[in-house]
């Protein structure tokens, strides 16, 4: 009677309330909650996991900002050094050899405040540099490290000014 | 890309280093052409250096410049702004590659190997080691 009466009224066909009630009863079913909680759950691990990384990668985009500059300026001096001492290298390979050291040191505490390639090439300099021996046969090695040095500048120069325009 | 075209400049201007500081590559200091001082109130050079290599000839020399205030429409906003004095000089090394007739400069891309190279030069047409070995030998 419930039924012919909606369908008269509206003129549209309505489910009766009982029928409504028991599908969204079923509808709503604890097994039906508990597998979107589920799904909630692993998209809240991965939303987690996504601003672990982000923050990982602000805190060291951060630590490049703040003291970036003043590392790339102490190595920019540093290869100066070198290269005013590679006017006379046989007379000079001490201060190389220690000028190599420094600069391998400060390229260490760079790389712990870089991500991606530009922490691969300042890596890959660091290893050119540890396997030069600086003596007298070996001019040639030593100037191109000292190349390599110059060119990682370059890269960290241009790498610090997309810096000041991404955040 | 971009990256690695600039080490090949860097690879070029490495060897003309190296060239220079193993003295194969002679520099000499001569008076600036018109060209290079045609605004000096603006810039100026003092000196350059010319050299021939493989047939053509390079041009060092340091350029300081003037800076002009920025328009404040277009400036960018700095903390350290209004610390800055207007105008102030700057400088920039620059190296050149000129054609036979030394016309149609082309400029070297910027980098810290010019200003390295640069103090090379300076350190060659000075005669600096000479002038170390002789004091040295004087004084043994």
């Amino acid at each position: 009677m419930w039924e012919s009466f909606l369908s008269l009224e509206c003129g549209c066909n309505i489910l009766p309330m009982p029928d409504l009630l028991s599908s969204i009863e079923k509808f709503v079913s604890w097994e039906t909650i508990s597998k979107i909680g589920s799904i909630f759950s692993i998209a809240s691990l991965v939303v987690t996991i996504w601003v672990l990384l982000e923050t990982r990668k602000l805190r060291s985009l951060y630590k490049l900002k703040v003291r970036g500059p003043e590392l790339i300026k102490d190595l920019h001096k540093m290869a100066s050094n070198l290269s005013e001492f590679l006017n006379d290298y046989s007379g000079s390979m001490t201060q190389i050899a220690e000028e190599l050291g420094k600069t391998s040191s400060k390229l260490k505490t760079l790389q712990t405040r870089l991500r991606g390639i530009q922490r691969n090439s300042v890596k890959r300099v660091r290893g050119d540099i540890d396997q030069c021996e600086v003596k007298a046969e070996n001019e040639e090695q030593v100037r191109t490290v000292y190349v390599e040095i110059i060119k990682v500048i370059e890269e960290l120069k241009d790498y610090q000014k997309d810096l000041n325009w991404e955040r | 890309m971009a990256s690695e075209k600039k080490n090949k400049w860097i690879d070029a201007v490495g060897k003309l280093l190296q060239l220079t500081q193993q003295g194969s590559l002679k520099w000499k200091p001569i008076k600036p052409p018109a060209y290079l001082n045609s605004a000096p109130n603006d810039s100026r050079v003092d000196v350059v250096y010319d050299t021939d290599y493989k047939d053509r000839v390079l041009r060092l020399y340091e350029k300081r410049y003037k800076i002009q205030k920025p328009n404040p429409v277009f400036a960018t906003i700095s903390v350290f702004a209004d610390e800055r004095e207007y105008p102030y000089w700057s400088s920039k090394t620059v190296l050149e590659l000129l054609d036979e007739n030394e016309l149609s400069p082309w400029a070297f891309p910027n980098s810290q190997v010019l200003d390295d190279l640069l103090d090379a030069v300076r350190y060659q047409v000075s005669g600096v080691k000479d002038f170390l070995n002789e004091i040295l030998a004087e004084a043994s």
